[in-house]
């Protein structure tokens, strides 16, 4: 049950003996009466709280009924206001007329009639409370909308973190299968002591197998605690000042057997002589992830690296001529839980562009894709510029 | 004569590569398919047919599910029992294998399986 609200009214009389009798007549009213003897002492009032009425006489030295009206009106808070002139003068319309265009809603006749007095600010503040009530009512309204917004969102929120948890099991129990059964067969070929009459090249392929899974099982927990620091804000950084070249080409030197097994020519264009402040292992991981990315989804097809200054910053660029991603897969793929590709066939979660993402950003930089379907995929990194020079390190 | 052909449906190829390495240690003869309808063709052209059928549920294109609907409805088909390797078992028990090996695969689940249909 919402508290009643107080109902003000405004008495401006410059004869204290009216207000007198206006306070008498309105005695069991409820309405909270402020009294003002004048124009300007109504102005004051007026400024500091709000009215459901203002009862306003006409006749007043210095200041005027009209002219008060006239600048009641003026009042942001009282715009719109409801002021009731009392008046000895007797009706004519063109007084009447003035009363209206100064700003009144309505016209008491002196000797006030005080049935008709009650009843006219009645009106009003029954008005007042109605108009109390809807804001009251739109404030109910907003609040549970603002609230049901909410829970949409984090129903939204479980339901993608639930389906996240499903993925990431599944993808932690996948190798182990492979794995499993790779060691409990030779740990039972050894205990018949048959393993020296099994296939060699069989054990050496089953071998070669559970190892991968291994790498691949080492891979997703990886991501996976990354991701979780990442949502819990302790991704730690270390920066140092890092020739970027350098990372660059000693990056695309260790991954020389990968590329060859995928087919990948690399083509690496650079400058000397461009630094960063960057966390090495971290900004590695990055472009492992991008030129990973590059052989995995563009086998065959030559890649292309390059490193250049762009103003204050250093641009690293990743290209390979795969398939492309359409428009409305590219902003999808940087997400968390997004692969622009049919998700079986590479396994993993489909986290690096996320984490690559997030870490460029940690860094000040911007990570940002351009490509279109049949002309292969360009990954750009954007770093700011560290300048030349000896620079003590330093840790974030 | 002891039937030893073995079907293995499995989209994971170290899974797929696997199985079928560990089965052919154990004796058995094994064709493998990487999804459903792989698996469809490979049932059809098998002559003579596979004593039991390895199905893993969740696959690309054709899945699990899908396949045993293929399965069931072709006469000729139907009656090779199916042993569902998967990681949800209750997704597994509600459509009645022949036989559930709940990955991750163990050994002895993964040929007492085998075994029972390929006396």
């Amino acid at each position: 049950m919402p508290a009643t609200s107080r109902i003000n009214v405004l008495l401006v009389d410059d004869r204290p003996e009216n207000l007198v009798a206006l306070h008498a007549a309105l005695q069991h009213s409820g309405y909270s009466l402020v009294d003002a003897l004048s124009g300007s002492q109504a102005l004051r009032e007026a400024e500091q709280s709000d009215f459901a009425v203002i009862l306003l006489d006409v006749q007043m030295p210095g200041m005027d009924g009209f002219e008060t009206a006239r600048r009641l009106r003026r009042l942001p808070r009282h715009r719109n206001t409801p002021i009731i002139f009392v008046t000895a003068i007797s009706r004519s319309e063109a007084y009447e007329l003035e009363g209206y265009g100064a700003g009144a809603v309505d016209y008491l006749f002196k000797p006030i009639n005080v049935d008709i007095l009650r009843a006219k600010l009645e009106v009003f503040a029954s008005l007042q409370r109605q108009r109390e009530e809807i804001a009251r009512q739109a404030e109910l309204l907003r609040a549970r909308a603002v609230e049901d917004r909410e829970k949409e969102l984090l129903r939204d929120a479980l339901k993608a973190r639930d389906e996240f948890l499903a993925m990431a099991s599944h993808e932690l129990k996948t190798p182990i299968t492979p794995l499993n059964l790779q060691l409990e067969t030779f740990l039972d070929l050894f205990k018949n002591g048959r393993f020296h009459e099994t296939d060699p090249a069989r054990l050496r392929r089953m071998l070669e197998i559970a190892y991968t899974q291994v790498g691949r099982l080492s891979r997703t927990i990886d991501e996976l605690l990354d991701v979780s620091r990442i949502s819990t804000g302790r991704l730690q950084l270390s920066f140092e000042r890092i020739d970027i070249t350098e990372l660059v080409k000693n990056l695309v030197d260790s991954f020389a057997s990968e590329l060859a097994m995928a087919k990948c020519d690399l083509h690496l264009e650079s400058e000397g002589g461009l630094y960063v402040q960057a966390d090495r292992f971290r900004l590695e991981q990055v472009f492992i992830n991008l030129l990973t990315n590059a052989m995995r989804y563009a086998p065959g097809q030559p890649v292309h690296l390059k490193v250049r200054p762009l103003g204050d910053r250093v641009c690293i660029t990743v290209k390979d001529h795969g398939a492309g991603i359409a428009l409305q897969d590219q902003a999808r793929i940087f997400q968390r839980f997004e692969r622009a590709t049919s998700s079986r066939h590479h396994g993993g979660l489909g986290l690096g562009l996320y984490i690559a993402d997030q870490i460029v950003n940690m860094h000040g930089g911007r990570l940002y894709l351009e490509s279109k379907p049949g002309e292969g995929a360009s990954f750009h990194v954007e770093l700011k510029r560290s300048a030349a020079g000896q620079q003590p390190q330093q840790s974030a | 004569m002891a039937c030893k052909n073995v079907l293995i449906v499995e989209d994971e190829k170290a899974i797929r590569q696997m199985m079928q390495d560990v089965l052919e240690i154990h004796g058995y003869n094994v064709v493998v398919a990487a999804d459903g309808h792989e698996g469809i063709e490979q049932l059809r052209r098998l002559a003579p047919e596979p004593c039991v059928i390895l199905l893993d549920l969740m696959m690309p294109g054709m899945n699990g599910w899908q396949f045993l609907d293929f399965q069931r409805s072709d006469p000729r088909l139907a009656s090779i029992p199916v042993v569902v390797c998967s990681a949800y078992k209750e997704s597994a028990k509600s459509i009645r294998p022949a036989g559930i090996v709940e990955k991750p695969v163990q050994l002895k689940n993964l040929l007492g399986a085998v075994q029972a249909f390929c006396a």
